[in-house]
């Protein structure tokens, strides 16, 4: 039976982020500390090494453009981003390939993945995957073979077991020789032991901060968060994120505290399921034409760290302390790695678990969400695995569901006007009127 | 008399109430396998069908509710033959991590069903890794606690040793089977060596092995004409015996192939049951010709497809490309590159469950013609 909605009219004080200046701060830093450690002969590698970043604080000085530093700057651009995409074509790849890997893959064709924005190129040490998700771990054989640098593959089951923890633990011990033999630099356990504690402390920090958009008024919407969280992405094992998340931390409890909202109305608050498409990420701001916001997303969450519960309740993680997991040397800090790893939300353990069905409703119930919409992206597999089915158990639930289709890097693949226009409908379904003021961009330095 | 040839068509005809003839018949329970790489010889042993699910490869319009347009096509016609009830014999299923697409057709007929068992099973990615084996290992016996769990039978290491030798010899009479066609005159077409393997995907292992047998016999009778040219298909989850009999239509014959429904099913020795069984089972399963999704790192598969066009002697390669499929979809240029450094002709077929006939001639056809030229000069 479908919901009661019920129209929050109530206006509420709000105001800018004071740690949206940190957050481009780090951002910035993150893109020149590539060029900056190849230049001082630090180590250099390439990859998506998703939940094992504080493993790799050991290295010491070091740096990771992911697949390339430019991604941002290409889809911030359609026409570059769809030379990109025709460039990864013209070598024979299918249109049908996750559109962000072809975002990266045509750019290393086109010389872009490893030239500094000085013009000169590096190249890197090594390749590194962990393999929570196929697409992924075939891009980083492809960058292996093509730059002709070595490949060092993490497989990574989907589920947490005293087996998996091992196998894990295993390969990461593993790991470090190897990368010792590969850079010929000495691995730093002090550094691992601050770099895992600090990945920890971030990921614990993300979920107490999203925890608190539970509120209402929520301090933040999807789209203030959905940049927020970038150097948690990027660099969450250093300490400077540690500092960025407990400065927004702070920020955010004053928020609530203070009943500061995210945009001065939440008339309905909805969540947004799936990726949104990058090069028109200003879609998660439509809803504010209508007094309304998103505020949740499963991707968004998974960079924290949940103990989820199996009625599908978030709960944040608990500290290593709280776990009684000692870190004192490498063995310990790799296994409290994985401990994390397995323990993370949705991102670590990608696009396997069974329950991600029971999870989305209680995820709406929990934030206080009236309906939603959901992005049938195509151009990531994995988090498309059982989208329909949370798009049932959402209906079931009573909830209203919207839904539209893209890729999340191809612009070509994508209607604006098609799709804003699909989404008024379902908004005008839901009983939301436009404001008077709708149109008028809200100006709080989101990028 | 039928021939044994004959006898495993009507079985990949009738999958379906073969299943459930044995089913009747043994009072035995029937498992539904997602993957190449469900050790097969573990449910033998504990006395289940094992039938690999897939689909019939018709136009269809009931799964949209369960899975997104996008999803291969493989996928999709898996999926609506389970939602129209053609797989009601089923007693459980048995998925071994591969893709995200097939992961999805195990999900949703878990959530929306009553089977008794469902089981996912973790075949790692990085198949050289180190630890790669006792990890394995440990899975096998985990699922294989499961099955008696699940059966109220137990495993015992006679019964698996026997279903072990009895999967090598199998695997040895279909590589006899593949041998037959390195000859000029190959005496098997590509669509009846597909007919062969799903045969074995449906029936029980010991009436197959016989029919194997039987089948060898048959081929070393006929008297084939030589060949206008000699293809390599390539592809995953492609079961589309009518697509193989389409392009061989112009007088090709499809001679080996580096597909699931093809040589990758049988492919990579013997087992060895001197050691740890599960161990053993564990080493074929990491060690065997792979997909492109596990061929992480050290490719294996590569280099057997350019060995195999080599020993076959072929003229030409198909790629039988499932929309959707990104494993695949990611190897083509490295693929093509290298076989354009070999001299070999190389055509891509993107298929989904509707063929478009008319196409798909011109392009063989150029494409047969391309590789006669080819022979002439």
């Amino acid at each position: 039976m479908q919901r009661e909605i019920v129209l929050n009219n109530t206006k509420y004080e709000t105001k800018p982020v004071e740690c949206w200046a940190k957050m481009k701060e780090l951002r910035r830093w993150h893109f020149k500390h590539t060029w900056e450690v190849a230049a001082r002969g630090g180590t250099v590698f390439i990859g998506m090494p998703e939940g094992i970043q504080g493993f790799l604080a050991g290295l010491g000085d070091y740096a990771y453009p992911s697949y390339g530093p430019y991604f941002t700057r290409m889809i911030r651009d359609s026409q570059q981003t769809i030379k990109v995409l025709e460039a990864t074509e013209a070598r024979g790849h299918t249109r049908d390939m996750c559109s962000v890997m072809k975002g990266y893959i045509g750019q290393l064709y086109m010389g872009m993945a490893t030239r500094a924005p000085q013009g000169y190129t590096i190249k890197p040490a090594f390749v590194i995957q962990t393999l929570n998700c196929h697409t992924m771990a075939q891009t980083g054989q492809l960058y292996s073979e093509y730059l002709g640098i070595p490949y060092l593959a993490i497989d990574m089951p989907h589920k947490s077991s005293p087996e998996t923890l091992e196998y894990g633990t295993a390969q990461l011990l593993e790991a470090i020789e190897w990368m010792e033999k590969i850079t010929g630099k000495k691995y730093d356990d002090e550094k691992l032991i601050e770099g895992v504690k600090n990945e920890w402390k971030s990921a614990r920090l993300w979920a107490s901060i999203q925890i608190m958009n539970q509120n209402i008024p929520a301090p933040y919407d999807l789209r203030m968060t959905w940049s927020l969280r970038m150097p948690l992405i990027s660099m969450r094992e250093r300490p400077e994120v540690v500092d960025y998340l407990k400065m927004l931390y702070d920020e955010t409890k004053y928020r609530v505290n203070n009943q500061i909202s995210a945009r001065g109305m939440e008339t309905m608050r909805l969540f947004f399921e799936g990726f949104p498409p990058y090069y028109y990420i200003q879609i998660l701001k439509q809803p504010q034409e209508y007094g309304a916001i998103y505020i949740i997303n499963e991707n968004n969450l998974g960079h924290g760290l949940w103990k989820i519960q199996s009625d599908g309740t978030y709960q944040v993680g608990e500290t290593l302390e709280e776990r009684g997991i000692p870190i004192r040397n490498r063995e310990e800090a790799v296994r409290a790695e994985m401990a994390l790893y397995f323990d993370r939300g949705r991102s670590g353990t990608w696009y396997f678990p069974p329950s991600r069905h029971i999870e989305v409703v209680k995820r709406a119930k929990d934030w206080k969400c009236q309906a939603g919409v959901i992005a049938l992206d195509r151009g990531c597999h994995g988090y498309q695995v059982s989208i329909m089915e949370r798009k049932m158990a959402l209906q079931e639930a009573g909830f209203l569901v919207g839904t539209f289709e893209h890729s999340q890097a191809d612009p070509r693949e994508f209607s604006e006007a098609q799709t804003v226009d699909r989404m008024e409908a379902f908004f005008d379904s839901l009983g939301l009127k436009k404001l008077a003021s709708a149109g008028v961009e809200n100006e709080d330095a989101e990028e | 008399m039928e021939s044994a040839l004959a006898t495993l068509r009507e079985s990949v005809n009738h999958r379906h109430e073969y299943a459930q003839a044995w089913k009747q018949l043994t009072g035995g329970k029937v498992a539904g396998v997602f993957c190449i790489y469900v050790p097969e010889e573990i449910l033998h042993a504990m006395g289940i069908l094992s039938v690999r699910i897939r689909g019939s490869r018709e136009p269809e319009d009931v799964t949209e509710p369960y899975i997104t347009g996008w999803w291969c096509a493989h996928c999709r016609s898996s999926m609506a033959e389970v939602l129209k009830g053609k797989y009601s014999y089923v007693d459980g299923i048995v998925y071994a991590v591969s893709c995200p697409h097939v992961y999805q057709v195990y999900n949703s007929w878990s959530r929306h069903s009553n089977l008794s068992y469902t089981y996912d099973l973790w075949i790692p990615e990085n198949t050289r890794n180190s630890y790669a084996l006792g990890f394995l290992q440990k899975e096998f016996s985990k699922f294989a606690r499961s099955l008696e769990e699940w059966t109220g039978k137990s495993l015992n290491e006679e019964k698996l040793s026997q279903s072990i030798k009895l999967f090598n010899l199998n695997r040895q009479l279909l590589e006899q089977i593949y041998e037959l066609r390195k000859a000029a005159k190959p005496s098997l077409m590509g669509s009846e060596a597909m007919e062969i393997i799903l045969a074995g995907m449906a029936i029980d292992k010991g009436e197959y092995t016989k029919l194997l047998q039987d089948v060898i016999l048959e081929l070393n009778t006929r008297k084939p004409p030589t060949p206008r040219a000699r293809l390599m298909l390539l592809g995953s989850e492609n079961d589309d015996v009518g697509l193989v009999k389409f392009i061989e239509s112009y007088g090709a014959v499809a001679v080996t192939d580096d597909l699931c429904m093809g040589r990758r099913y049988f492919a990579g020795g013997p087992i060895s049951t001197d050691r740890d069984l599960m161990q053993a089972l564990a080493t074929r399963y990491l060690n065997r010709p792979h997909c492109p999704q596990k061929d992480i790192v050290e490719r294996n598969r590569l280099p057997q497809i350019y060995q195999q066009i080599e020993d076959y002697r072929v003229d030409g390669v198909i790629y039988l490309l499932e929309k959707f499929c990104e494993p695949h979809a990611y190897d083509l240029p490295k693929i093509k590159d290298q076989l354009d450094k070999m001299g070999i002709p190389f055509l891509i077929l993107e298929v989904d469950l509707t063929t478009p006939a008319g196409q798909f001639r011109t392009r063989v056809e150029a494409f047969l013609d391309l590789i006669d030229a080819k022979v002439v000069l």
